[in-house]
């Protein structure tokens, strides 16, 4: 593990121990019986079997969505369609499982692979409005959104709706539309490993593919894989049609594994937790499943907690808020960094630089340096007068250190100037 | 009197760059303090310190005698210190009144009328002649130039930090922008003149501070050096690299260009009718003040723009047509103007970087994927080849210095063996050490029979290394020279100014059939 990822794991954990203990603060001024809550809210998900299964089946759609929308922004592409991909495909699935008659393995295969294809297509429409009509993906997809939203809407209550039973809900699903429950008694089933999968081939896909470096590098520096002879249109389209597909199987998935009847009158909000599952693994699909599984745990806990407490489950938004906040804000503990970074560079400085002569009026006596020379004695070795001058010097360094933490916050914003914007995170 | 001064100043960037290291600087009231240093050397970091853009990592800065610690430049500019920067803030929507009063008065609107009136009065008193009511977008440069040093002293500033003033203007604007300063000098104000060009430091200066690698080497008197002794402190030797080049053989013609037009937008030529050839074992410079075409004739060369018409040949196969990536498998190298913006990925790792051109190749791969075993190898062979000075292979490129970077970047272009290097500013902005190391690499090149296009604004550069030199003006080539050792920097310049012109027939002697 390199320094920078060991730096990003502590910043993580200690992300994660402000925003739970911001929580408990919470928790403590709201409720009357706060130990109670907090025992739940931690413990509650590891409480029976039922519950501790439940985690999983709760973080298979955001793994899906998760994994989407990674793809979208490591390639530099903020598309939001991965919600109507969700959705229409949830409702091609509902369509599918009450229309069509076919044996078990064959009935469930079959809508998977069209629900794929139809989360392809919906995925490539803000793909194709950018490359012919300079159109912002952002934008189009969050309107397409709506327009598939109220689309799906309409086919459920136009064709599928069960009009016998009270509240908004299609017929029920065949028998042989469903995915096999694989612990009986709890809702795991075997979309969960399918999402794990996923998770693993994009992996390889990301970090081991020809497409995969051209993605990273177009979302890392468009101008640099464009001079590196990268078409930015086929990384955009690409990468938008597979993000639509993950989210289309993850629609199926959901609606074949965890429901008997379609009744998502309001669309769920996978998309969006897909942007803080993508936020969390810092794009990285090796982790979406971490964050996934992470963020569910949470939400069981926050469930079992508001059932048998007196503390509401919107306390997750909260948990989750903090989170978010301390992860994506660059600043936070990048004085700590930077101050390791100085001791570092000093410490190479000192044994690096020849020592430089302060004579200018003897300069000039000095032979011409020829080619050979000009080239060997800038890699010069430390002598041993060098090097002693170095440690005097690592010794002030503990001074500088002191000294670079009160400035450290006017540096970062310095920071914030010179470097360049990740995609990923800024704009998400 | 020392009006401003800094002591054992260090500033460290973040990702750990040592950008000034024990800086001490002194400068009196009333003269005219050249700061001068190469490219790199810290003279800008120097400069925000000072200007409370960035604070220092360790030190004290003092003004007027008394030690301050800036949290922003406004407050500098209290302590009367304004800035002219290299690149000028303003708006060019609006007028250069506006611009000159824009955040100062305490009402919320503001009053143009009195805002004239005041720039009129204060151009006036300090001789800064500007069009009060024009807009920015429509003055020149060397008048935005002086609204830049009028709002400075609209601001109350009796010491001024010209960065790198003289780089966008023409000599004679260059003559008129000295006498102002002397002007402004004889009223009492102090002025701190960054530059690295020492003709203008002699001229204008009464003293310097000389910066290298982020030090100072001292403190001296313009008279008491001699502009040899000046580079030398600069550099640490004297640059020659007039180095045992091989006499001038070239062997078969590798590349043609013909017919290069380029329109930009709104129809202005940038390219106008250039043709040229190379042959092999041959280092063709092309020489121009920056923004004359040449990053544009390299991309059109490169393929990331299109050139209708041009006729674009490499061993007689014309690739007019092919993309980025063909062109490269068909033995094209570039190493390009900006390393951070076009050479690299500075946010990915040194591996990632240096897979640019051979992530399409097999030998990266096994069973089909990217091996990571065999990518760190590639890497750590160019970085080894190139001594690239690196912690570990996973690290970003923004951490390295710029010729580090630099080395990297070449050395990944260099470990393609291309037929024809196309090389924009290989050096710009880069230690000695790197410059000499790229300088020699481009020679190498020449000796193994490749055909190499050098573009630089660094005319020792394109002196001591290139067989020909094509002069680019306005789009245009208008001067097509051999480099025989008898040309001198002075005749180039006079072409890039475009006071100088060859015929149509010398220009044309650039392409061979």
């Amino acid at each position: 593990m390199s320094s920078k990822q060991q730096f990003q794991l502590f910043r993580f954990i200690l992300a994660l121990g402000i925003s739970l203990g911001i929580s408990m603060l919470i928790i403590f001024l709201v409720s009357k019986e706060p130990w109670t809550a907090i025992s739940y809210l931690l413990l509650g998900p590891f409480g029976s079997m039922r519950h501790f299964l439940s985690i999983f089946a709760q973080a298979t759609p955001l793994i899906f969505t998760g994994l989407a929308l990674s793809l979208c922004f490591k390639s530099g592409n903020f598309s939001m369609i991965t919600d109507a991909c969700l959705y229409i495909s949830a409702v091609l699935t509902a369509a599918l499982a009450i229309r069509l008659s076919l044996p078990f393995p064959l009935h469930p295969l079959v809508i998977l692979l069209l629900a794929v294809v139809m989360g392809g297509i919906i995925g490539s429409l803000p793909a194709l409005a950018k490359l012919y009509f300079k159109a912002n993906e952002l934008v189009t997809s969050l309107m397409l959104n709506y327009v598939f939203f109220y689309l799906g809407l309409f086919t459920i209550s136009k064709y599928f709706a069960d009009r016998e039973a009270g509240t908004f809900a299609s017929l029920k699903y065949a028998k042989t539309a469903v995915l096999p429950i694989l612990v009986k008694g709890s809702k795991l089933h075997l979309g969960f490993f399918l999402a794990l999968l996923l998770a693993v081939l994009f992996s390889i896909l990301l970090y081991k593919t020809r497409f995969g470096y051209e993605l990273r590098l177009s979302g890392s520096n468009p101008s640099f894989a464009k001079m590196v002879g990268i078409s930015s249109s086929k990384v955009i389209l690409l990468t938008q049609v597979l993000a639509g597909m993950v989210a289309g199987l993850g629609g199926a998935v959901e609606q074949m594994g965890m429901y008997q009847r379609f009744n998502w009158q309001e669309s769920p909000s996978y998309a969006w937790d897909g942007v803080i599952i993508a936020i969390l693994s810092r794009n990285n699909p090796a982790l979406v499943p971490f964050s996934a599984l992470f963020l569910a745990y949470i939400r069981v806990g926050a469930d079992i907690m508001s059932r048998k407490s007196d503390v509401q489950n919107e306390l997750v938004a909260l948990i989750q808020a903090l989170l978010i906040l301390f992860v994506t804000a660059e600043a936070f503990l990048s004085g700590w960094e930077h101050r390791r970074e100085v001791k570092e560079s000093l410490a190479a400085a000192d044994t690096a630089l020849p020592a430089t002569e302060h004579r200018p009026a003897t300069a000039s006596a000095e032979p011409v340096a020829t080619k050979a020379d000009l080239v060997e004695a800038t890699e010069p070795a430390a002598t041993k007068a060098e090097s002693a001058e170095a440690n005097g010097l690592v010794a002030a360094t503990a001074d500088l250190v002191e000294a670079s933490g009160a400035t450290a916050e006017k540096s970062d914003s310095v920071d914030a100037v010179k470097t360049f914007p990740e995609p990923g995170k800024e704009e998400a | 009197m020392e009006v401003i001064a800094g002591r054992g100043l260090y500033q460290i960037y973040p990702g750990g760059v040592l950008a000034n290291e024990d800086v001490n600087l002194s400068v009196e009231k009333g003269e005219i303090h050249a700061l001068v240093g190469e490219n790199g050397a810290g003279k800008s970091t120097l400069m925000k310190m000072l200007y409370g853009e960035i604070a220092p990592t360790k030190g004290k800065i003092l003004v007027k005698g008394e030690e301050v610690e800036f949290h922003s430049s406004k407050e500098a500019m209290e302590k009367g210190i304004g800035m002219v920067h290299q690149h000028f803030m303003q708006i060019p929507s609006m007028t250069v009144a506006e611009n000159l009063v824009l955040g100062t008065g305490k009402s919320l609107f503001v009053d143009r009328k009195k805002a004239v009136e005041e720039c009129k009065a204060l151009s006036e008193k300090y001789g800064l002649q500007v069009e009060a009511e024009k807009k920015v977008s429509d003055i020149s440069i060397a008048m935005r130039q002086k609204l830049e040093i009028l709002k400075a002293l609209y601001r109350g500033a009796e010491i001024f930090i010209l960065d790198e003033p003289t780089a966008v203007l023409t000599p004679q604007e260059t003559e008129e922008l000295f006498v102002q300063l002397r002007s402004l000098r004889e009223k009492g104000h102090t002025i701190l003149f960054i530059s690295h060009k020492l003709q203008e430091v002699k001229a204008l200066c009464d003293r310097m501070t000389i910066l290298r690698d982020g030090k100072t080497m001292g403190t001296y008197g313009v008279e008491s050096l001699s502009e040899a002794d000046i580079s030398r402190l600069m550099v640490g030797r004297e640059i020659r690299l007039d180095i045992e080049k091989e006499p001038f053989s070239p062997g078969k013609k590798v590349f043609s260009g013909k017919n290069i037009f380029l329109q930009g937008e709104g129809g202005k030529a940038i390219l106008q009718n250039l043709s040229f050839s190379l042959s092999e074992g041959e280092i063709l410079g092309i020489a121009g003040i920056d923004g004359n075409g040449q990053n544009e004739l390299c991309q059109v060369l490169v393929g990331t723009l299109s050139a209708n018409g041009a006729e674009l040949q490499l061993f007689s196969q014309d690739f007019s047509a092919f993309s980025v990536q063909k062109r490269q498998d068909l033995g094209i190298s570039y190493v390009s103007e900006d390393r951070f913006l076009y050479g690299s990925a500075p946010r990915l790792s040194l591996e990632e970087n240096a897979i640019s051109r051979s992530y399409r190749e097999k030998a990266l791969f096994s069973f089909g994927l990217l091996n990571s075993g065999k990518i760190q190898a590639f890497t750590k062979k160019v970085l080894s080849a190139f001594s690239v000075k690196y912690k570990n292979t996973k690290q970003d490129v923004k951490s390295l210095s710029g010729g580090n970077a630099q080395k990297l970047i070449f050395g990944r272009e260099y470990e393609a063996n291309p037929h024809l290097f196309i090389l924009n500013q290989p050096t710009r902005g880069i230690d000695v050490g790197a410059i000499a190391f790229i300088r020699k690499k481009i020679l190498d090149m020449r000796k193994n029979k490749k055909a190499v296009l050098l573009i630089s604004a660094d005319l020792t550069e394109l002196l001591s290394l290139s067989d020909h030199i094509l002069v680019m003006h306005e789009g245009r080539f208008v001067g097509y020279l051999d480099n025989d050792g008898s040309l001198t920097e002075e005749e180039l310049g006079l072409y890039m100014l475009g006071v100088k012109e060859d015929s149509q027939e010398r220009i044309g002697e650039a392409y061979e059939q």
